[in-house]
C-alpha cells in the first residue's frame, strides 16, 4: 500500500504558567492513500493536537519542537508559509468539531464555501465558474435548494446543516486528504450517523483519503478500516479495526474495548482505574505504567519503542519487546 | 502527634484553598510576564512616595515668590527653572503630587460610595426605585464628562474643594452601574433567600451581604479611573476653574506658562510632563488590572 | 420589524433623558449659588441697575416660572440671548458649532483609523515588540493632556519651525469662503476657492491631531481585545485551514467581527471628543462651541452657557443613539 502521509516522532509541547505541557512525545504513524483512517483516544490524549501539527496550525503558546510530517513527498514542516498555504487551499482539507463556531457569523455560508474554491484554484470569488461549484457541492452534501442555502448565515442553520456546509466546505476543493475533528460530538445521535455515512460516502466517491479524529470506538468500529490508539501524547497501537477489537494487544487498549457498554450483557462496566496523567509531569518510561496491571520495572525507565508484531499490527509496549 | 494533625490541617486548608492560591499565582504570572504593568506599578509606588514626601524632596516653598529669580531658565539650582513670580517650578511639581493625591482619593471615595448605594438599591430593590435611578444615572450620562464637571465648577464657584465635588458629581454614574448589575446578581442567590426567609431585613441583607460583593468590581474601576480624574482635574485647573492660585495644581500651573511659551518654554512643559507620567502610570497599571481579569485573555 | 422597535423604543429613551438633562442644566444654571449679575456688572454696581438686569433677565420670578418658561423656549428652540454677545444663543450655537464638528470629524478619523491599525497590529503580534510599541504609543495618547500637547505643538509647528499655521481655522487674510455647510473644507470645495481649502486644512493638521490622538487610544485598546478574541474562534482557524493568506484571514475573518465592539466605542469617542475639543479649542483659539461655552463661564453668561451644554448633551445623545442602531444593524444575529 502506498503511504500518503508519514507522521514521525513528532513532538508538540505548549508552554503554560504551570510550565511546559508535553502533548505530542514522539507521534509517529502512517496513513496509506484510500484509507479511512481512525484515531482514538481519551480528551487530553492529543489527538487534535495531531491533526492541528500535520496542518501547521499550532498556535501559541503551542510549539512544534520535533519530528516530520512527510505527506506527498514532501516534510510539512519544513515548507514556507506560503507553500504550507497552499497545501492547506488544496491537498489536506479539515473539519472541526463545533460546526456552528467553525463558520464565521458575519459571513454567508455561500461566500464562505467560495471562498474556499477560489483560494484553492485561484479564480476570482465572484466568477460564475465558482458559485456553479458552490451549488453543486451543496446538493452533493444534501442541503435542497442551494441557492437559498447559500444565502444564510451561520445562525440560521441547525448544527447537522452547518456540518454539512463544513463538509462542503471541506471537499469541494477534492483535497488528497481529509481530516475530520470530532466532527460529530457536537451533534445529536441521530444526526451523528447521517454525518459520518455522508463522510464516507462522499470520500469513497471522490477516492480520496480520511482520518476521523474521535473518542468514540463505536464510530471506529463501524466506519473505519484501520486504527491508530493514544494514549497521553502517544501513539499505543496501530492496526486494522478488526484485528484490533479480536485480538487487542496493548494493554490500554484492551481497557479501552472492556469499557465499552455492549447492549443485552449484564454485570458492572468496566473500566481503566487510575486518571489521565498532567502532562506537565507526565510518568516517566511508558505514559501508561502507573495504570498498568502488567507494569513492569522497564516500564517505568524506557518509553516503549513502536514495533510492528504482525503484518500492519504495531504496538507500543514493553511486554511485546 | 499533635504536631501530625496540626500540619494535617495546614494540609488540608492549603487544600481547599488551592484554586484560590493557584488563581493569585497566575495572576503574579500575568503581572510578571508584563512589563508594562510593572512599569505602571512603579511609576504609581514613586508618585505616592514623592506626594508623601514632598517637603524633604522639594528645595523650596512652593508658593513662596522671588521677584529677583523671575523667569529664570531651568539650572542647578532650579532645576526646572522659575515662573514669573520667581517660583521654583520643581518645588511646585512636587507639591503638585500632593494636590493631585487628595484629588484622586477624594474623588474616588465620594464618587464611589454615592455610584455603591445608588447601584445598589436600584439593583436591590429593582422595580420603580431602579427605573427612576437608572434614568438619573442615563441622565448624567448624557454629557461628556468634562462639560458636566466645568458646569458644576462654575455654578459652584471654582476652587480645590468644588472641583473635587464637581468631578465626583460626574464620575458616580459609572459606579453605579457596575454596582447594580453585581446586586442583581447576588440578590437571587440562594444564601440571600436563606436569609430572607429567616427573617432578615432588607436594611441588614444589603449592609451585610449585598453591599460587600459590589465593593471589589468597584475597587477595580476605581483604579481603572483614576487617569481620567487627574486629567480631568487637570482639565479644569487648565480652564480657570478648578485650583485657584497660588495652589500649585499642575493643570493651572500650564495654563500660568502660555503667555510665556516661546521664550519660557519650561514654564508650562514640566507641570506637564508630569500629569503625563502619572497618567500614564495609572493606565499602563489599568490595561494590566483589565487584561489579568479579562476571563478571555487569561489562558 | 425588531429592529424598528428597538429604533422607536431607543428614541423614547432618549427623549426623556434629554427632558433629565434640561432639568440638570436648569438646576446647575439657577438654584446653586453663583451671582451672575454680579459677575457681569461688578460688586459695585448701582442697587437699581442691579434689579433692572434681575428684571431683564427674568431672575425676580418665581422658580418654577422660570423653568416652565425655560422649557417652553426650549421647545421653540429659542436659548435666550447672551449676556456677553447680545446674539440669541441659538445664533451663536448655528454659528459655533460648525467649527467644533469639523474638527471633531477630522479627529474622528483620524483616531478611528489609527486606532483600528494599532489594535489590529498589537493583536496580531501579542507580546511582541510591535505590540509593545502600538500599547505604549496609543496610552501615551490618553495619558498627556490635550492642552498640554496642543501648547507643545504649537510651540515647535508654529512658533519655533513655522511649518504650520497658528491659532484659528483661517490666516487672516484668507477670504473665507461663503458660509454653506459651516464647515471651511467642505464650503471651499463648493465655492472652488482652493487657497482657503488648503489654509484650512493646515489649519485643521494640529489640533485634529491633538484631539484624535487623545481618543485613540480606547479604540486601540478595545479592537486588541476583541481582535485577540476572534483570532482564537473556531472561524479563524478554519479560514487558516482553508489555505487563506495571513492578510485575508486577519482582513476578512477576524477584523470584520473585531469590529462590531469597536462601533460602539465610536460613540463615545465622539463625546470625548466633545469635551476634549473645550480644551483643544481653547489652546488653538477655535471660534467652535467649546471656546463659547468656556468664555460664557469665565462670565457667568447663563443663557449661552445653558444652551450650549444642553446643545452638547443633544449631539451627543444622537451620536450614541446611532451608533447603537449602526451595531444593532451591523451584527446578522441581531437583525432576526
Amino acid at each position: 500500500m502506498e503511504v500518503l502521509l508519514s507522521v514521525k516522532n513528532l513532538r508538540t509541547i505548549f508552554h503554560t504558567y504551570r510550565g511546559v505541557v508535553k502533548a505530542l512525545n514522539g507521534v509517529s504513524f502512517d496513513v496509506y492513500k484510500k484509507d479511512f483512517l481512525g484515531i482514538v483516544g481519551e480528551t487530553g490524549c492529543g489527538k487534535s493536537v495531531t491533526s492541528l501539527s500535520i496542518m501547521r496550525l499550532i498556535e501559541e503558546p503551542g510549539e512544534i519542537v520535533e519530528g516530520s510530517v512527510v505527506f506527498d513527498g514532501r516534510d510539512l514542516l519544513k515548507l514556507s508559509e506560503e507553500e504550507m498555504q497552499k497545501v492547506r487551499a488544496k491537498e489536506i482539507s479539515m473539519i472541526f468539531q463545533e460546526p456552528k463556531m467553525a463558520l464565521n457569523p458575519v459571513l454567508k455560508i455561500g461566500f464562505q464555501i467560495a471562498e474556499a474554491i477560489s483560494t484553492a484554484e485561484d479564480l476570482s470569488i465572484k466568477s460564475k465558474e465558482v458559485w456553479e461549484k458552490v451549488y453543486e457541492i451543496l446538493r452533493a452534501v444534501g442541503l435542497p435548494d442551494p441557492e437559498s442555502m447559500a444565502e444564510k448565515y451561520p445562525h440560521e442553520l441547525s448544527g447537522g446543516m452547518a456540518q454539512r456546509i463544513m463538509i462542503a466546505m471541506g471537499l469541494v476543493t477534492k483535497p488528497k486528504l481529509l481530516i475530520a475533528d470530532e466532527p460529530t460530538s457536537a451533534l445529536d445521535v441521530t444526526i451523528q450517523a447521517q454525518i459520518l455515512h455522508l463522510i464516507k460516502e462522499l470520500v469513497s466517491e471522490m477516492d480520496t483519503t480520511a482520518m476521523i479524529i474521535t473518542h468514540n470506538l463505536g464510530i471506529v468500529a463501524e466506519y473505519c478500516e484501520r486504527v491508530v490508539i493514544m494514549y497521553a501524547g502517544n501513539v499505543a497501537e496501530i492496526g486494522d479495526v478488526k484485528t484490533i477489537f479480536k485480538e487487542p494487544l496493548h494493554p490500554y487498549t484492551k481497557g479501552l474495548i472492556k469499557a465499552v457498554p455492549v447492549i443485552g450483557t449484564k454485570g458492572k462496566l468496566q473500566t481503566i482505574k487510575g486518571i489521565v496523567p498532567d502532562l506537565v509531569n507526565p510518568p516517566s518510561g511508558c505514559r501508561f505504567h502507573p495504570r498498568c496491571e502488567h507494569a513492569m520495572d522497564i516500564c517505568s525507565k524506557e518509553l516503549p519503542p513502536i514495533k510492528e508484531v504482525k503484518t500492519g499490527h504495531f504496538v507500543a509496549c514493553h511486554l511485546y519487546n | 502527634m499533635k504536631q501530625d494533625t496540626l500540619s494535617m490541617k495546614w494540609k488540608n486548608f492549603v487544600e481547599s484553598r488551592k484554586p484560590l492560591i493557584d488563581d493569585w499565582k497566575h495572576t503574579a504570572y500575568l503581572w510578571r510576564k508584563s512589563k508594562l504593568t510593572m512599569i505602571g506599578t512603579f511609576v504609581i509606588v514613586a508618585f505616592i512616595i514623592i506626594a508623601i514626601f514632598a517637603p524633604f524632596i522639594a528645595p523650596y516653598d512652593p508658593i513662596a515668590q522671588d521677584l529677583s529669580k523671575r523667569l529664570q531658565p531651568p539650572s542647578s539650582e532650579h532645576l526646572f527653572g522659575t515662573d514669573q513670580f520667581g517660583r521654583d517650578i520643581f518645588s511646585r511639581v512636587i507639591y503638585g503630587s500632593r494636590i493631585a493625591i487628595q484629588i484622586i482619593v477624594l474623588v474616588s471615595i465620594i464618587s464611589g460610595g454615592i455610584g455603591t448605594l445608588v447601584g445598589v438599591f436600584a439593583g436591590y430593590f429593582g422595580g420603580v426605585v431602579d427605573e427612576v435611578l437608572m434614568r438619573i444615572t442615563d441622565m448624567f450620562l448624557a454629557f461628556p464628562s468634562l462639560v458636566l464637571a466645568m458646569a458644576f465648577a462654575a455654578a459652584m464657584g471654582p476652587s480645590l474643594t468644588n472641583t473635587i465635588i464637581a468631578i465626583s458629581l460626574v464620575y458616580w454614574t459609572v459606579y453605579a452601574r457596575l454596582a447594580r448589575a453585581e446586586a442583581l446578581r447576588v440578590k437571587n442567590m440562594e444564601y440571600i433567600e436563606a436569609e430572607r426567609a429567616m427573617g432578615a431585613s432588607n436594611f441588614r441583607i444589603i449592609f451585610s451581604h449585598v453591599l460587600p460583593m459590589c465593593i471589589s468590581p468597584v475597587l477595580v474601576q476605581l483604579t481603572l479611573r483614576m487617569g481620567t480624574i487627574i486629567l480631568t482635574a487637570a482639565g479644569l485647573g487648565f480652564l480657570g476653574l478648578g485650583a485657584q492660585p497660588p495652589t500649585p495644581e499642575w493643570g493651572a500651573m500650564v495654563s500660568d506658562g502660555r503667555n510665556y511659551l516661546v521664550d519660557q518654554w519650561w514654564i508650562s512643559t514640566f507641570p506637564g510632563i508630569a500629569i503625563a507620567i502619572v497618567v500614564l502610570g495609572f493606565n499602563l497599571l489599568g490595561d494590566g488590572i483589565r487584561d489579568m481579569l479579562d476571563p478571555r485573555l487569561r489562558r | 420589524m425588531g429592529l424598528l422597535n428597538f429604533i422607536i423604543k431607543r428614541l423614547l429613551l432618549m427623549l426623556l433623558v434629554l427632558f433629565g438633562v434640561l432639568c440638570i442644566v436648569f438646576v446647575i444654571a439657577n438654584i446653586i449659588p453663583a451671582d451672575p449679575i454680579g459677575a457681569l456688572l461688578g460688586g459695585n454696581a448701582p442697587p437699581e441697575v442691579v434689579d433692572q438686569y434681575r428684571h431683564k433677565l427674568g431672575l425676580d420670578k418665581p422658580l418654577a416660572q422660570r423653568f416652565v418658561d425655560y422649557v417652553a423656549g426650549v421647545l421653540r428652540w429659542d436659548l435666550g440671548v447672551s449676556l456677553r454677545t447680545n446674539n440669541p444663543v441659538t445664533e451663536d450655537i448655528k454659528k459655533f458649532f460648525p467649527a467644533t464638528l469639523e474638527l471633531a470629524i477630522v479627529a474622528t478619523l483620524i483616531s478611528v483609523s489609527l486606532g483600528i491599525w494599532l489594535g489590529t497590529a498589537s493583536a496580531v503580534n501579542r507580546n511582541k515588540g510591535i505590540d509593545h510599541f502600538a500599547r505604549i504609543f496609543s496610552i501615551l495618547g490618553v495619558s498627556m493632556p490635550v492642552f498640554w500637547t496642543g501648547l507643545l505643538l504649537l510651540l515647535v509647528f508654529y512658533y519655533k519651525l513655522e511649518w504650520l499655521p497658528g491659532p484659528g481655522r483661517l490666516d487672516i487674510f484668507i477670504f473665507p469662503p461663503k458660509t454653506v455647510t459651516g464647515l471651511i473644507l467642505i464650503d471651499s470645495i463648493i465655492e472652488g476657492n482652493w487657497t482657503a481649502f488648503w489654509n484650512g486644512l493646515q489649519h485643521l493638521i494640529m489640533p485634529a491631531f491633538v484631539l484624535g490622538y487623545g481618543a485613540t487610544a480606547s479604540i486601540a485598546r478595545i479592537t486588541r481585545a476583541s481582535m485577540l478574541d476572534c483570532l482564537k474562534q473556531d472561524y479563524v482557524r478554519t479560514a487558516k485551514a482553508k489555505g487563506l493568506s495571513k492578510r485575508l484571514v486577519i482582513r476578512r475573518h477576524a477584523l470584520r467581527n473585531a469590529l462590531i465592539p469597536t462601533v460602539t466605542i465610536i460613540g463615545l469617542t465622539f463625546g470625548s471628543l466633545l469635551e476634549g475639543a473645550v480644551l483643544t479649542e481653547t489652546v488653538f483659539s477655535w471660534p467652535g462651541l467649546g471656546r463659547y461655552i468656556t468664555n460664557g463661564y469665565l462670565v457667568l453668561d447663563y443663557p449661552a452657557v445653558m444652551g450650549g451644554t444642553l446643545y452638547i448633551a443633544l449631539i451627543y445623545s444622537i451620536a450614541n443613539l446611532i451608533v447603537d442602531i449602526l451595531y444593532a444593524f451591523l451584527d446578522p444575529r441581531m437583525r432576526v
